[in-house]
């Protein structure tokens, strides 16, 4: 197996550890997955877990999601060399008159963001889900999926998209064809899978006023 | 119509401290006038001798300093009765670019929270317009064949203008699985199926969705979806604005009161604008703006003077290349001297800039991190001494003319451990005895030497052999006719991590020179070999399957045993490849 020689990890084998998901799904990781979710990676330095027989529970992460994430990793555990160095990647003051390629998603890619749907949300499960594991390579995948969603598309083909809600027309920016009423709004509060879970509401933009 | 008294209040301290403004900027110009005079003997008794190093100012400078002060006067004098008589005429043009009291409250008053869609589609226009803009340079790059000497121009001078690269409109295909057509995506607001909707990732994953997506995808689209994407693309994305003239004057005023978080602004085409206006724009803006850019904007030393005076933070400043430019660009320079936040300056193909201007600036400034003097041909080996022992612990990037540099100059540069980039055009006067002291800056990104016609096979060798460069992404080294194999092989192995890579007319390289590159660059994105016309590049046939995996660019211009027939095989096999063949032309296959 090929794994990046330049990296020394602070932990020492075994190199299969277990994570349980939200809903009690137990996992086998291993080094394709530690390598690629700086997460999990910085976890087992700072825990130095030497049981490898108690899971680490990832509360925030559904099992299928958490399954998925492994799938990914398994199959990208070799392109870690070949990725070139992307130093910007984190910079969010990044220019935005140079935007990133989203253009470049591979075929094992896009197929594999299929099972996941804006219709069900679990593309929006799987960003999330990826955003707290740390693994780059699979939240861009998710980001460019969604860009491309976006891109082409006018403002209101995007609200429908997405199931955003409208502010009544005329009253703003966003006037929409045909309206949805407007809850309170959703706009500043973020919420979690979890609080979204229980509430499993639509959220609403605020006005915009001119 | 009279005026009511909140709004009286408003214009008063407006025009106050307008007032206040071009007061302070008279006596820069003041100082600035002094200063010209007191060294203007420098210069009277250097002009006969051609041995002194130290001139002063150019005499006319001091004339359009007068000229300046004059102008200065009238406005002020303009200002003064405005303030009595404005409640008689509230409407009375101040200056040629129709600014009256009224408008002045008008802009005043603009609130940008309730004008959003007016600052949307202000941001809209100049944003589609820079699109367009950049998407002709990339055609146009693209059709046109350049001759020789130009291309050498390009590939060595104006890299760092280029227009990056905006993805424009790229039609990418869409996973079909999660869309079908719009249309039938039924909506009802009670649908309870979503566990989790768009609006609820954070925002950071928004803004990374975001960075996939031009400025012309952003603007229209989405900051229109609703107030939260407004918001975020806004504030968090907008940091960089072009500015043309496509809006008034006063909209403008009102726009750049509008984008709080903007760091860059970049002035386009605008020219002959009263200084009034300059004064009224660097008070609308925000104060952490950090960099100005002008392009095709003629500026002239009362609006350097009102920069200085009404910006706190900025630290860089780019003058471009401009085809009418101020041909007194000494007194800009020593204005900027003064303000003492200024870390980076470009003022490359200005005219009228001599060792004076640069001193003013060199020794006045207490950091100095980025200097682009290039096509400025009055640098001299000691001006390059004042600058490199006064910030030699700051400064990372200089590219600089070396009409008059000798090799002198370098040991001063080796001095700079931090130098990130170091780019000396025209090294006609040196003779490569101090080289080895380029090989010490290892924290080096980026190299570019031109005109190296004179420098001998072991200067090149002092620099790379032994040595190791880890961060060199750039080297671009312009006709090193005495560049063979084996230094490419040394060249090779001391950089690593080369991007972009240019090595022009050096008639020894051949085909194992070409294969080293090919093996040992395996991040190339760049390669060009301009001239080096014994290369046959029989290892194309490699590219992208085994080597140069990430190259986009190749120009093998004026290499005649490079064949037509290998390069547009390579671009049948990777046609999103520039290549440039031996006409200077871009390879294009016939369908194209």
């Amino acid at each position: 197996m090929a794994t990046n020689v330049e990296e020394t990890y602070l932990y020492s084998s075994p190199t299969t550890f277990k994570v349980s998901s939200k809903d009690g799904e137990i996992f086998d990781i291993d080094d394709s997955f530690i390598n690629q979710s700086k997460t999990i990676k910085n976890m087992l330095n700072v825990l130095d877990i030497a049981d490898n027989h108690m899971p680490i529970p990832l509360q925030n992460i559904k099992g299928t999601m958490l399954n998925a994430a492994i799938v990914f990793c398994k199959y990208h555990k070799n392109d870690l060399l070949s990725i070139p160095d992307d130093e910007d990647e984190d910079d969010f003051e990044r220019d935005a008159y140079e935007p990133r390629r989203s253009d470049d998603i591979s075929e094992w890619d896009k197929e594999f963001i299929k099972q996941f749907t804006v219709e069900e949300g679990t593309l929006f499960d799987i960003i999330m889900a990826a955003n707290y594991l740390d693994i780059k390579a699979l939240l861009a995948v998710g980001c460019k999926t969604i860009a491309n969603m976006v891109r082409g598309k006018n403002s209101d083909q995007v609200r429908q998209m997405f199931n955003i809600s409208y502010d009544p027309p005329g009253e703003g920016l966003n006037t929409p064809r045909n309206s949805v009423t407007s809850k309170e709004s959703g706009d500043n509060q973020l919420l979690t899978t979890q609080e979204k879970e229980s509430r499993c509401k639509t959220p609403s933009p605020e006005l915009m006023y001119d | 119509m009279l005026l009511d008294e909140k709004q009286q209040e408003i214009e008063l301290s407006f025009v106050e401290r307008i007032y206040q403004t071009f007061i302070n900027v008279r006596k820069r110009l003041i100082s600035l006038s002094v200063l010209f005079k007191e060294n203007e003997k420098v210069y009277c008794n250097d002009s006969d001798s051609d041995e002194e190093m130290f001139m002063g100012p150019f005499p006319s400078d001091k004339e359009e300093i007068e000229k300046c002060l004059i102008d200065v006067d009238r406005i002020l004098e303009h200002l003064a009765s405005t303030k009595d008589l404005q409640e008689q005429f509230p409407s009375f043009p101040l200056c040629k670019d129709g600014w009256t009291i009224r408008r002045f409250v008008d802009v005043a008053n603009f609130d940008p929270t309730k004008r959003r869609k007016t600052v949307l589609n202000w941001i809209k226009l100049q944003t589609l317009t820079a699109c367009e803009d950049a998407q002709k340079n990339k055609y146009s790059l693209r059709r046109n064949s350049y001759s020789t000497r130009q291309t050498i121009e390009k590939e060595l001078l104006f890299d760092h203008e280029h227009v990056n690269g905006i993805n424009f409109l790229s039609i990418s295909s869409v996973p079909t699985a999660t869309i079908t057509t719009t249309d039938e995506i039924t909506l009802s607001p009670t649908n309870n199926v979503y566990d989790l909707n768009l609006l609820d990732l954070p925002n950071e994953i928004l803004i990374h969705i975001f960075s996939y997506l031009t400025p012309c995808e952003l603007v229209p689209q989405c900051a229109l979806i609703c107030r939260k994407f407004y918001t975020i693309i806004l504030d968090h994305l907008w940091t960089k604005l072009e500015l043309r003239n496509l809006i008034s004057v006063y909209d403008v005023a009102c726009l750049l009161q509008s984008v709080p978080l903007l760091k860059s602004l970049t002035f386009v085409e605008w020219n002959e604008l009263s200084p009034i206006t300059w004064c009224i724009w660097l008070h609308s803006m925000n104060a952490q703006i950090r960099s100005i850019r002008f392009q095709s904007t003629t500026l002239n030393p009362i609006c350097v003077a009102l920069l200085v005076e009404l910006l706190p933070n900025f630290d860089t400043i780019i003058f471009d290349y401009q085809n009418k430019a101020f041909d007194k660009f000494d007194l800009l320079l020593t204005l900027l001297a003064d303000k003492s936040s200024l870390k980076r300056i470009t003022a490359s193909y200005q005219l009228g800039i001599s060792n004076f201007g640069i001193l003013q600036l060199v020794t006045k400034l207490p950091i100095l991190i980025e200097l682009n003097l290039l096509y400025v041909e009055a640098i001299n080996d000691e001006t390059v001494r004042i600058l490199c022992e006064k910030h030699k612990d700051h400064l990372q990037i200089l590219k600089i003319d070396g009409a008059q540099l000798t090799d002198k100059s370098l040991i001063y540069i080796g001095k700079c451990k931090l130098l990130k980039a170091l780019m000396i055009e025209f090294c006609s006067g040196m003779n490569g005895e101090y080289f080895s002291v380029i090989g010490d800056l290892s924290q080096l990104e980026e190299l570019c030497l031109s005109k190296l016609t004179l420098i001998p096979l072991q200067a090149y060798e002092s620099i790379f052999f032994d040595h190791f460069f880890p961060h060199m992404s750039v080297l671009k080294l312009g006709e090193c006719q005495c560049i063979n194999d084996a230094c490419v092989e040394l060249i090779v192995k001391a950089c690593p991590n080369l991007k972009d890579l240019t090595l022009a007319w050096s008639p020894d390289i051949t085909d194992i020179g070409f294969e080293t590159i090919c093996i040992g660059c395996k991040k190339l994105t760049k390669l060009s070999v301009l001239g080096c016309f014994r290369i046959v590049g029989t290892c194309l046939n490699d590219v992208p399957d085994k080597y140069l995996k990430y190259i986009k660019h190749l120009n093998f211009e004026q290499c005649n045993h490079t064949s037509d027939e290998l390069l547009t095989d390579l671009y049948k096999r990777k046609n999103d490849l520039f290549i440039i063949n031996y006409y200077g032309t871009c390879v294009e296959t016939d369908e194209n």
